[in-house]
């Protein structure tokens, strides 16, 4: 039987309590039966046997005596008899008792059975209602997680096709503003400038304005010049996304000069 | 759970603005190597000044055309023009200047140069000046102060110095009636203009070179035998530097002045030759039995490149004087010579062959690629200007050599005017200021 960890202790505290409550049930009568039993006691002056004396007066006196004799016989034989009625009914008496006291005993017991039983079968349907309530919690927590991932992820899908589409549209904005941009294949590939371009709507250049020199100002204006001629610049139509184009930086650097017809 | 669940959400309300609020970057790596559009209006429309038969804003013209970093647009000659109309034009930057004669020989020039995008394509008053002088002359010096306004506009256009108010100095043969040769050096500026003899010889005259922006060496037979001589251009005093018994040839001054390279034959065969000029201390530089010519220093003074056939054929070498090591740099083709070291870049020009055409080739001293910039067959002595744009050599033309030019990166070819003769072994000088 596999029992968790968390409920392991009740339940050894709970088979431990069993226990001890089936030793206190059975202590009890262990002992009555050892000593505490009553036994049916015969007394025995109650057959004591009497003997008698024979008398002078033969006949008489035999008479009488047979007649004491029977009486006496009598007397012994009732005396004997309701000795042994009493004797029986006593041991009756006692046997009753006995078998009263072991089936109260056996009631008892089995009571206690039930009632432990009944304990036993409470625990555990309190367990297993606890199991359930868990089992329940734990569902309903997953279930929100679940949920909660769905709701990331639907958001990380939205930001990941907005990236797309905000990419698309940098390499679109790169790639005017290149064709535009007159430089010499001579150039120092390491150079680099930065600018920070604003649009209008629609994507026309407002302003560039020079946020970091490459030290030779040749270059940060040919730079400068080409984002201008190449205004208006495509933009997002989706006002949401234009929002990231409104004011961008653009970093220059001649990595991929090549010999073409520029766009002038 | 509900705590779970609400730290998770906060969670992300929280870091969520940083995918928002950090600023878009966008990445321009590729442009286009093509010319820069360029006005250049008239000077002077009311009192053209000529310079000879040309005026300043032509000779400027000129020299922006000629040196295939500008793509010159006609200027608006009826009006003065307007931004608006000049950016229709597809100008990125127009040049604006005035003459006017202050004295008897003194004219004063000043010059405007317009960005054309400096603000906002809509904005009337987006053009800035980048560059504005005033400079006073003699009208003989309108000429050179032409060249001068050149290197300036070309210089705040594309960040390299310019190299118009330049001289060329090189050899001028001419056939003389009576069937003999007639030697000239020569001096002309940077674009073949103002061509002046220093030394007339019945004699070859050979390799002349730049001492400085003032002074020239070269090589004379005049006494039939070959004598290095310095020459200062403007007073023509001229003196023996080496007159070794056999060859004395290929003189090269190094970048400090100090020192010659130059190639004797003390040993039998020509070697190089370094001369302390001071102390008058000769060092040998290379050895063995094989032909080595043409010294050249690299712009460091550090090392010398020069021609060697000790490989088979000629072939360019470098000697390097801290560690004296020898290494051969080219590899391409079967026959390399008269290399020079193109400043501002890990580049070498030398007259390449390949098969059975001469002509200028430049290699990336760092992946050893060759770059074929002139092929005519017959391109020879190749000079590279001192911004290391542009290249003078010397084409033959049948029985005659012109001076012809190419830019660095091969893309404008042009050929200065012809004159009489043969021009040969034409050397570009310093920078003059």
């Amino acid at each position: 039987m596999f029992i968790s960890g968390e409920y392991k202790k009740a339940f050894y505290l709970a088979v431990l309590l069993h226990i001890l409550l089936i030793a206190l049930l059975i202590l009890p009568s262990l002992q009555a039966s050892k000593g505490g039993q009553p036994v049916a006691h015969i007394s025995p002056k109650a057959i004591k046997i009497v003997k008698t004396k024979t008398v002078s007066s033969k006949d008489v006196l035999a008479e009488v005596k047979a007649i004491k004799d029977r009486d006496l016989a009598i007397k012994v034989a009732k005396e004997r008899a309701i000795a042994l009625a009493n004797k029986k009914r006593a041991e009756a008496k006692a046997k009753a008792i006995a078998l009263k006291k072991a089936a109260i005993k056996s009631e008892r017991l089995k009571e206690l059975a039930k009632q432990l039983k009944d304990i036993q079968l409470k625990q555990q349907q309190d367990r297993k209602k606890q199991q359930e309530l868990l089992a329940k919690k734990l569902q309903k927590q997953k279930q929100e997680q679940v949920e909660l991932q769905e709701r990331q992820e639907q958001n990380i899908q939205q930001k990941a096709q907005n990236q797309l589409v905000v990419d698309q549209y940098k390499s679109k904005i790169a790639g005017t503003i290149g064709q535009y941009w007159l430089v010499s294949r001579d150039m120092d590939p390491s150079l680099q400038c930065k600018f920070v371009i604003r649009l209008a709507p629609g994507g026309v250049v407002l302003d560039v304005t020079l946020q970091q020199g490459s030290g030779n100002d040749a270059f940060d204006r040919s730079a400068k010049t080409a984002v201008y001629k190449a205004s208006p610049l495509p933009v997002p139509q989706d006002s949401a996304l234009f929002d990231q184009f409104r004011e961008f930086s653009l970093i220059v650097s001649p990595k991929n000069v090549v010999l073409r017809s520029a766009a002038i | 759970m509900r705590l779970l669940y609400s730290i998770c959400i906060f969670i992300f309300c929280l870091l969520s603005p940083l995918f928002v609020s950090a600023q878009l970057q966008v990445s321009l790596t590729q442009g286009v190597d093509a010319p820069w559009p360029i006005v250049v209006q008239p000077f002077s429309e009311k009192d053209p000044v000529s310079v000879g038969n040309t005026t300043v804003s032509k000779i400027i013209t000129n020299d922006l055309r000629n040196s295939g970093q500008f793509s010159l647009i006609k200027p608006d000659v009826k009006v003065a023009g307007s931004a608006a109309e000049w950016k229709r034009r597809g100008a990125n930057s127009v040049l604006l200047g005035e003459i006017s004669q202050i004295s008897r020989n003194k004219y004063q020039v000043s010059i405007k140069l317009l960005d054309l995008y400096h603000k906002s394509l809509n904005s009337e008053s987006g053009s800035n000046i980048i560059l504005q002088q005033r400079y006073t002359v003699s009208k003989s010096d309108l000429r050179h102060l032409s060249h001068i306004i050149s290197d300036e506009v070309y210089e705040k256009l594309t960040g390299v110095p310019g190299a118009f108010a330049t001289k060329l100095a090189y050899v001028l043969v001419n056939r003389t009636a009576n069937g003999s040769s007639r030697y000239q050096l020569m001096v002309a500026d940077s674009d073949g203009f103002n061509p002046q003899v220093l030394l007339t010889s019945a004699m070859p005259i050979m390799s002349p070179t730049w001492s400085d922006s003032k002074n020239l060496v070269y090589v004379s037979f005049e006494g039939h035998r070959s004598t290095i001589y310095w020459q200062n251009i403007a007073t023509g005093k001229r003196k023996i530097i080496s007159g070794a018994p056999g060859v004395n040839g290929a003189p090269a001054i190094s970048p400090d002045g100090k020192k010659l390279a130059l190639v004797l034959t003390k040993t039998g065969n020509p070697k190089i030759y370094v001369l302390d000029l001071a102390n008058r201390n000769l060092r040998r530089i290379t050895g063995g039995s094989s032909i080595d010519t043409e010294p050249s220093w690299s712009p460091d003074g550090k090392s010398l490149l020069f021609t060697s056939n000790r490989g088979g054929s000629p072939q360019i070498y470098s000697y390097t004087f801290k560690d004296e090591k020898i290494k051969r740099l080219t590899f391409d083709g079967n026959y390399n010579a008269r290399a020079s070291y193109l400043p501002h870049s890990n580049s070498i020009v030398m007259m390449h062959r390949d098969g059975k055409l001469f002509g200028i080739a430049k290699q990336n001293l760092l992946s050893g690629k060759v770059n074929i910039l002139t092929r005519s067959g017959s391109d020879e002595s190749p000079s590279v200007s001192p911004n290391g744009s542009m290249i003078v050599y010397a084409k033959q033309n049948g029985q005659s050599g012109i001076l012809s030019m190419v830019s660095a990166d091969g893309r404008v070819k042009l050929s200065l005017p012809a004159q009489a003769g043969s021009v040969q072994e034409p050397a570009w000088s310093p920078t003059l200021r």
